[in-house]
Order: C-alpha cells, then structure tokens, then sequence
C-alpha cells in the first residue's frame, strides 16, 4: 500500500466519519426519540381512552344532581336575614288579616355545619289563617323548619296557634370556617 | 501469431492508469456520501414523520388534558352539590306539617272535631358522639265526636295511613255536648321522619356516580 492509497483510505474514512456523525446519528437519535416519545404519547393517551366517556357520565349526573336538588331541596342561604324574614313574615300576616300575634327570635345556635335561630309565632286566627301561614313559611324559597306546633281552639271558634320556627343559615360560612380549621 | 505489442508510450499509460485510479477514488467517494446522504436523508425523513405523528398526538393529549381539567371541575362540583344535599337533608324535617294537617282533615268523619293538636319533635342521636337529629314527630290529637265509632273510623284510616305509626286512643270518654251526649277523646301517633328522609335516599345512587372515578 503506497501513502496516496493510505491517504485516500484515510480521508474515504474520514468522510464515513463526518457522514455517520453529522447526518446519520443525529437523524437516527432523532428518530428514536420521536419514537419513544410517541409510545409515551400513546400509552398516556390509552390510559385516558375513558376520559370523554367519564366526563360525560359526570355532567349527566351532574346535571341529574343539580335538577334534583332544585326539585328536592331548598336555599340554605350564607346571611341569616333573620329582619327581612320577620318582615315578609309580618307582610303576609297582614295580608292574610291576622292582627293578634307575636313574633320572638332567638340567639342563632350552631346546629351539624350551619346555623339554626329559633323563633316563636304566636297568633290566633281561624283554620284557614293558621294553616295558609304555616303553608308560607314552609313554600319560601329559603330553609325555615317548622320543628313544632300546637294549635288549640277557643271558645270563641278560632285557632290559637303556636309555632316554633328554625330560620337555618350560613353553611358556607362555617363549612369555610371548618375548612380553615382543619387545615394545618 | 506473435504476442502482442504495447505500442502506448509509457508516459500515455501511466497517464491512463492514473485516470482510472483517480475515476475509481471519485467513484469510492461519490458512492459513499450518495449512501451517507440516503441514508441520512431517509433517517431524517422517517423522522420527521414520526414529529407530525407526534405532534397530532400532542395535540390529543392536550384535548385529553382538557377533559381531564373538566372532569375534574365536573366532580368538585358534583362534590359540592351532594354536601349541599346532604346539608339540607340533615337540616331539613322531611314531612311537612301542611301535609300532616291535610291527611289529618281527610281522615277526619264529618261530625268529629278537633279542640287541639300539636306537633313536636322527638330527637334522637343515629350513633354515639353524632349529633341528635328529629328521628320521629310525636302528634297529640284531642277532640270531640258524637260516639266511640267515629273515633274508632278516626284511628283506623290513621294507622291505615303510611305516614303515621303507633296510633293510640288516649282517652275517650263521655261529656254532654250541649242538649246530647258527645265522646271527648285523645290520640296519639308518631310520624316517623328517618325513613323519610327522601333527599338523603334518593341521591345515594347519585352519590355512587358522582364518585366513581
């Protein structure tokens, strides 16, 4: 072998080289890491197939939830309100013609995660007053439980009627409060 | 017939010779980068097929991870509409009283009337350390009838009626109603309110979907 043959071999390798390191590798590494990249996008695609399905099985329930909460349940509003409810309370009192009762709140007490204040109506009406009056408090839009009622009737043929209200309020408040309280 | 003779100059074939080598060395050199550049180009190519197939893919990862992000809002909401519920079914007396008051009247006979009635609660506690809910309504009717049998047709469409249990006569005895003889009497019943607590039963199947992951 002459040196114009090894100096032909040389630079013949040397051209491999250059090739195999800046065209060949570059693209094949390229190409392998497209593909893994592709396998990774794959499986993790795979893995979340059920997602559309879930989601749509969720806002269906979602929405099945929100329409039976709307049929089956009532306001618990945040702010007690307790003045405006006396004052519709008193508006349909009036309304209804009933002259002769008393209305007494009491301090607001914590009752689970809300907040319960009790109140007394006394009044005397006949049949259709007292029981048009229960049938308003129990139709507002708002929770106001009746947790007990006595009705006795007078001599004089009308109803004496007591009842014991609970006007329910400030859930998120305390359910907040809870939150707050739980976290460290 | 004689060998044959080289009649080209010496100078003329080394000339040759040297062409052919240096043909040989193009054809070597040509040929390998034709291939390095095949090969590369293809490489190349192939991978930047794979990027487009990559980048649709990311593009439906993202879509996924939209959903994901929904999906995710969907169940927190779902979340908060079941504490909710839950809230107002703990809070809430399952039975109206308008209602108790309506039946009342539709079992009522013509000729009885009701001096009073009252309504209250009866707490109790569902497990220890939790807090006391109204477990039952404790209802005390007292009234007047002509005889035993309108109170008794009374007390019957009562305990024949779902909403109310252990339906008792108090007392039923007799005291002159102005010219005639009448039947004071009183009754007792409980209206259960843990069996109807509706809301809390019928989101329970909501409650398993909506948690389902």
């Amino acid at each position: 072998m002459n040196r114009r043959s090894l100096q032909i071999g040389l630079a013949w390798l040397a051209l491999v080289a250059a090739g195999l390191g800046l065209g060949v590798l570059p693209a094949s590494n390229s190409l392998r890491n497209a593909s893994s990249d592709i396998q990774r996008a794959r499986s993790a695609l795979e893995a979340a197939s059920d997602r559309p399905a879930a989601l749509e099985r969720n806002e269906a329930t979602l929405a099945g939830l929100r329409a039976f909460a709307e049929a089956n349940s009532k306001l618990i509003p945040t702010e007690g309100d307790i003045a405006e409810f006396v004052r519709g309370l008193v508006t349909y009192l009036d309304r209804i013609g009933v002259q002769d009762r008393s209305i007494a709140t009491g301090t607001p007490a914590r009752e689970n995660d809300i907040l319960a204040a009790p109140m007394t109506l006394t009044m005397t009406s006949d049949f259709l007053g007292v029981f048009a009056t229960l049938e308003h408090v129990e139709s507002l839009p708002r929770l106001v439980r009746v947790s007990r009622l006595k009705l006795e009737l007078r001599p004089d043929g009308t109803l004496r009627a007591d009842m014991a209200l609970d006007v329910l309020f400030g859930a998120e408040e305390i359910a907040a409060a809870d939150a707050k309280g739980a976290t460290p | 017939m004689s060998d044959s003779m080289d009649l080209m100059p010496a100078a003329c074939r080394a000339r040759l010779r040297s062409r052919n080598a240096s043909r040989r060395v193009a054809l070597l050199f040509g040929g390998t980068g034709a291939v390095v550049i095949g090969l590369s180009l293809t490489l190349h190519l192939a991978a930047a097929a794979r990027r487009v197939e990559l980048s649709r893919l990311q593009r439906e990862a993202k879509i996924h991870a939209d959903i994901a992000q929904r999906l995710e809002s969907v169940r927190q909401s779902a979340e908060a509409e079941l504490a909710s519920l839950r809230r107002y079914a703990r809070a809430a007396t399952p039975v109206s009283f308008c209602d108790v008051m309506t039946v009342v009247g539709g079992l009522m006979p013509e000729s009885v009337s009701l001096t009073s009635l009252s309504i209250t609660p009866r707490l109790e506690r569902a497990a220890r350390g939790t807090a006391r809910v109204v477990g039952a309504l404790n209802m005390e009717l007292s009234g007047i009838a002509p005889t035993d049998l309108e109170i008794a047709t009374l007390v019957a469409g009562m305990e024949a009626n779902p909403l109310f249990a252990r339906v008792t006569i108090e007392h039923a005895r007799a005291q002159p109603l102005g010219d005639r003889e009448g039947r004071v009497f009183g009754v007792t019943c409980e209206i259960d309110m843990t069996s109807r607590r509706v809301v809390a039963d019928a989101f329970a199947d909501y409650e398993k979907d909506a948690l389902k992951k």
